[in-house]
């Protein structure tokens, strides 16, 4: 059991953030696909079909998630799609193939990294808990005020990390000159 | 009571807000000047024919069946761009290259090479839309040319010889080619022993 606060939180952060990275695939639709296919992982001509359907499936989810009612199932969908875009990344990181960009939002030059796959790890885990069952309880106003900051604070911290990986490969290139 | 904790909620809200858009903004500043401190030209790997040297001369056949002549006189300077359809850096200069051949078609052909498996670097070939540019199949280019690492440029001039070469992963560094052999020097390291 866990408090709907909590729970409504980690769902809105986690809806803005799959918003937002749906529509900076679809802003640069073309950038997407061509990283969806240096994945090497579905033929060639699926890559166009299969990279709307990606998209639409994050935006479907993501809008599920600002709605409470969609509980648990959103989250859970949720999960579903992070486990499949990180079995991606870690089957070519198993490969050795390091070097390619992760796709992550449109035209970012973030590649992929264990890093990444930690970052994914901790959403879904996020994402798990607020899948609990919820205690029954009355909201206050003071509970969507902490829900509205709450989810902001934390879809501005994941854009934090999301920036510190895109440093990364920079600082690197940096170093070993 | 309720009214005490809504403001005190509301004021360390906006204060958190406003650190973590003050982290976000650092985070990128750090990475811009990442990006900003890089060399800003093309890394020039040892060997292959020196800067101002002839460059080894070939005869190639295209993948289209153009005839390709390498380092002999000619109107215009060439740019050997060495690449594979397998390096993802590659791919991303496509269009760079792509208008490149376009701004400086009056004084520059491109030429593309590459090795490896004809059936593979035919489909890069159409599915990339390069049929602009002749694309030639040749592991004696690149070994005589000492190429390791792709993509590589060598820039070639008029009379055949190596006017600069270099590792190319951004626009900036296949522009720096054409910067040197402007500016007479073969490489970013050597323009800053020069300075």
């Amino acid at each position: 059991m866990i408090d709907p606060v909590y729970s409504l939180t980690i769902s809105v952060a986690a809806g803005l953030v799959l918003l937002h990275g749906a529509w900076q695939k679809w802003q640069q639709h073309e950038t997407f696909a061509a990283a969806m296919q240096d994945y090497e992982l579905i033929p060639d001509v699926a890559v166009p079909s299969a990279s709307r359907a990606l998209i639409a499936a994050e935006t479907a989810i993501g809008l599920a998630l600002l709605w409470p009612r969609s509980h648990p199932w959103a989250l859970l969908a949720g999960i579903a799609l992070l486990a499949v875009v990180t079995a991606a990344v870690v089957l070519n990181l198993l490969r050795g193939r390091t070097a390619i960009s992760c796709g992550c939002g449109g035209g970012s030059d973030q590649q992929i990294s264990w890093a990444l796959v930690m970052r994914n790890g901790l959403f879904a885990v996020f994402l798990g808990l607020a899948a609990q069952p919820w205690l029954t309880r009355e909201l206050t106003p003071l509970d969507y005020l902490t829900c509205f900051f709450g989810a902001l604070m934390l879809a501005g911290f994941y854009a934090v990390v999301g920036q510190l990986l895109s440093n990364q490969p920079r600082l690197d290139a940096l170093r070993y000159r | 009571m309720e009214q005490a904790l809504v403001v005190a909620v509301v004021i360390l809200a906006v204060l958190v807000l406003g650190l973590v858009a003050a982290v976000f903004a650092l985070a990128r500043q750090v990475g811009i000047l990442y990006e900003r401190i890089a060399p800003m030209g093309a890394l020039m790997l040892d060997g292959g024919p020196a800067v101002g040297a002839p460059a080894p001369i070939f005869s190639l056949e295209a993948l289209d069946g153009r005839r390709v002549e390498i380092g002999r006189e000619g109107p215009r300077s060439s740019l050997l761009f060495f690449l594979s359809p397998t390096c993802p850096v590659c791919k991303k200069l496509l269009p760079v290259l792509k208008s490149t051949a376009g701004s400086e078609q009056s004084w520059l052909e491109i030429v593309l090479a590459s090795d490896g498996a004809r059936a593979a670097q035919e489909k890069f070939y159409r599915q990339a839309r390069l049929e602009e540019f002749p694309y030639v199949l040749s592991a004696e280019l690149g070994l005589a040319f000492k190429v390791s690492r792709l993509p590589y440029a060598v820039l070639l001039d008029e009379t055949g010889r190596v006017r600069a070469k270099g590792l190319i992963n951004s626009r900036e560094q296949l522009e720096s080619l054409f910067t040197a052999k402007d500016m007479g020097v073969g490489s970013v390291q050597e323009y800053l022993q020069s300075t």
